[in-house]
């Protein structure tokens, strides 16, 4: 299951070249399994995110790529060879520190010129890259400071040149953004991804935050419990999720439970409702449909019928207004369950709906997915 | 613009005031006569003759008074070079465990707290069941013991706001674990051990008990508050004013320079 993103990925982009191959890498802290039996490509120039909620492996991984954690199976190839005897100062892969990890003694230039120095890079040379990638981080000005004389994003850029200007063949990081508060980390996102374009390396993004890897990342490799769920490109994990896990993580969805039919899914108390299987679902299984907020079309029931494959009777039981849109709240059936609707604030009749109106939704069935359940129980 | 506000004299903020004062006249006027006794042309405490340096220029000819101070630097400078090397390194091992327990937090602890005369005695009875000879060495390592736990102490402060990542940061930057050290962590927390190595050298140049019990028989092992002490008993001299005040300016001067390092470390 967990490699199946994978592989279908290298079929689909064997254009691009693979830079970094895990293959079956497995980690246990004694009883737990941190990291279970992940493999990945991950390819030239590309950025890259390990998105997953807190505890799901992702940050072990990340550490093992750079070599502070041992594997306890599989490889890691870094262009084809094992790096698995290499110590992580021999490795050319950098890892970005979630607290930045900036050397508090010294300035911006000797944080930035510390690897450098390392390799051996002295003289003109030191000082002419060293300037080039201060320039790039639009850090120039600063180089005399020590960092806590920086902002938080002046410091996160200090760790990202000191990184870069080694011009690693892979750069790792670690919650990037996580440190910054919500105005910056926006804008950040936004600046990551112009870096990566510029310098032309490739970017491994550990984050939990899902709305920053769809931003940020041309892939997204969706972890729970040690395993990689899903990986595809941000588009085709918020349109084509392969479970429930996935579909929920990913923005918002409505799920609505029941069994599989031949036409669709029997939910008690609404009936058959359609959607797009993938054939992973047989009749009688237990599955879902999930349907996303924006693809549900609200109408007052006093207005003529929807004609969509799937029309459902509801109440609005809440209005929350988001400034560009407004998330509208029904309630359906019998058991009153609560399904989300997304509409532009600037769609026709969207200020006239009230609290308590009847109302009608309409989805259409290629737009609804049906989906396996695997609930954790 | 702003009107002043008279302050209200409180009649409790002016006790605690007055008592504080109180405080700092009993604890430094002895002192202060002390030192001004030590410019006495006259040799008497009773009356004032006059400004005068004989007192030190004397002190500077008395050859058992400068083999002591000379013992005294001796034992200082290495006992704290020993205890400073080895307290970071506990405080280290102590910051990096991942279970704390709270018994091996006070065995930590212990040589600042247990009384000295108390140590003297354990670390004299020591040496004598190891039949270890008694002299400059053994006050050495006897220093060295109760001055590990002080450095041990004043460097942890510095590591709890040590981020460990750091060391990771210059590892992945592709230095070795030497050069880490080197450049990166001792830096890092150089205030600490500073302010630590400072304190020790203070605590060690006045330190008259543990001295005393295990400096063993000879006169070669006699460090300055030890000279001092035979000295006053044929009466306190204007030279022993004289040797106290540099003593002390000596311990003033270091203990000053260890806090200030210590606060800036703290506040960065």
């Amino acid at each position: 299951m967990s490699t199946d993103g994978a592989n279908m990925l290298t079929e689909a982009g064997e254009e691009a070249a693979t830079v970094i191959r895990l293959e079956n890498i497995t980690k246990r802290f004694g009883a737990i399994t941190a990291v279970n039996d992940i493999s990945l490509n991950l390819k030239e120039n590309e950025f890259f995110a390990l998105l997953g909620p807190s505890g799901c492996g992702k940050t072990t991984l990340l550490r093992m790529i750079a070599g502070f954690e041992s594997l306890n199976e599989g490889r890691i190839l870094l262009d084809g060879k094992d790096i698995a005897p290499l110590r992580p100062n021999r490795r050319p892969i950098n890892l970005m520190f979630q607290s930045f990890a900036l050397f508090p003694h010294m300035s911006v230039r000797a944080n930035v010129s510390y690897g450098l120095e390392m390799e051996g890079v002295r003289g003109s040379e030191l000082k002419s890259r060293v300037d080039r990638i201060l320039e790039t981080t639009q850090l120039t000005d600063y180089a005399s400071r020590k960092p806590d004389q920086l902002s938080g994003g002046q410091r996160q850029r200090v760790a990202l040149a000191r990184a870069l200007v080694k011009e690693p063949r892979v750069l790792l990081l670690d919650e990037p953004l996580a440190a910054l508060d919500k105005k910056l980390r926006e804008h950040m996102q936004l600046e990551l991804k112009r870096l990566q374009h510029e310098v032309g390396i490739t970017f491994v993004v550990v984050t939990h935050d899902q709305e920053e890897a769809l931003v940020m990342a041309d892939r997204i490799a969706l972890m729970r419990d040690g395993e990689v769920k899903q990986c595809a490109s941000p588009a085709e994990l918020y349109e084509h999720p392969n479970s429930r896990f996935v579909a929920d993580f990913i923005g918002v969805m409505n799920f609505l439970d029941g069994e599989v039919s031949v036409e669709g899914v029997s939910v008690p108390g609404l009936g058959v409702l359609t959607g797009r299987s993938k054939g992973d679902t047989r009749t009688g299984d237990r599955a879902c449909l999930a349907v996303r907020p924006e693809r549900l079309t609200v109408a007052p029931a006093a207005a003529e019928r929807l004609s969509h494959d799937n029309v459902l009777d509801g109440r609005l039981t809440d209005i929350a207004y988001h400034g560009q849109d407004i998330g509208l709240h029904i309630a359906v059936g019998d058991t009153a369950q609560i399904l989300i609707a997304r509409l532009s604030a600037a769609a026709e009749g969207a200020a006239d709906f009230r609290v308590g109106d009847k109302v009608q939704i309409g989805w259409q069935a290629q737009n609804a997915l049906i989906l396996p359940d695997d609930k954790k129980t | 613009m702003s009107a002043r506000i008279p302050r209200r004299r409180d009649p409790a903020k002016l006790f605690l005031g007055g008592h504080l004062w109180l405080v700092y006249i009993f604890l430094y006027v002895p002192i202060l006569v002390l030192m001004a006794l030590s410019f006495n042309d006259l040799g008497l405490p009773t009356a004032w003759g006059g400004f005068s340096l004989k007192w030190y220029s004397e002190l500077a000819q008395n050859d058992a008074v400068l083999r002591a101070a000379l013992n005294t630097v001796i034992v200082a400078v290495i006992s704290t070079i020993l205890a400073t090397l080895l307290g970071t390194l506990l405080a280290f091992g102590v910051e990096r465990r991942q279970r704390r327990s709270n018994s091996m937090e006070a065995l930590l602890f212990a040589p600042m707290i247990i009384p000295d005369i108390v140590l003297a005695i354990a670390l004299l009875s020591f040496f004598t069941t190891l039949n270890f000879t008694l002299g400059l060495h053994s006050i050495i390592l006897s220093h060295v013991v109760f001055n590990i736990a002080f450095v041990c102490a004043v460097v942890r402060t510095r590591l709890r706001n040590f981020d460990f990542s750091i060391v990771e940061a210059s590892i992945d930057l592709g230095a070795g674990e030497v050069t880490t050290f080197r450049r990166v962590t001792l830096p890092a927390i150089f205030p600490g051990v500073l302010a630590g190595g400072l304190l020790a050298f203070t605590l060690s140049v006045d330190e008259f008990i543990i001295a005393y019990f295990t400096a063993g028989a000879g006169q070669g092992s006699t460090t300055l508050p030890m000279q001092i002490y035979s000295m006053i008993r044929f009466g306190v001299t204007p030279e022993i004013n004289a040797m106290a005040t540099i003593v002390m300016l000596v311990s003033f001067t270091l203990v000053f320079i260890s806090q200030r390092i210590d606060r800036k470390a703290i506040s960065q």
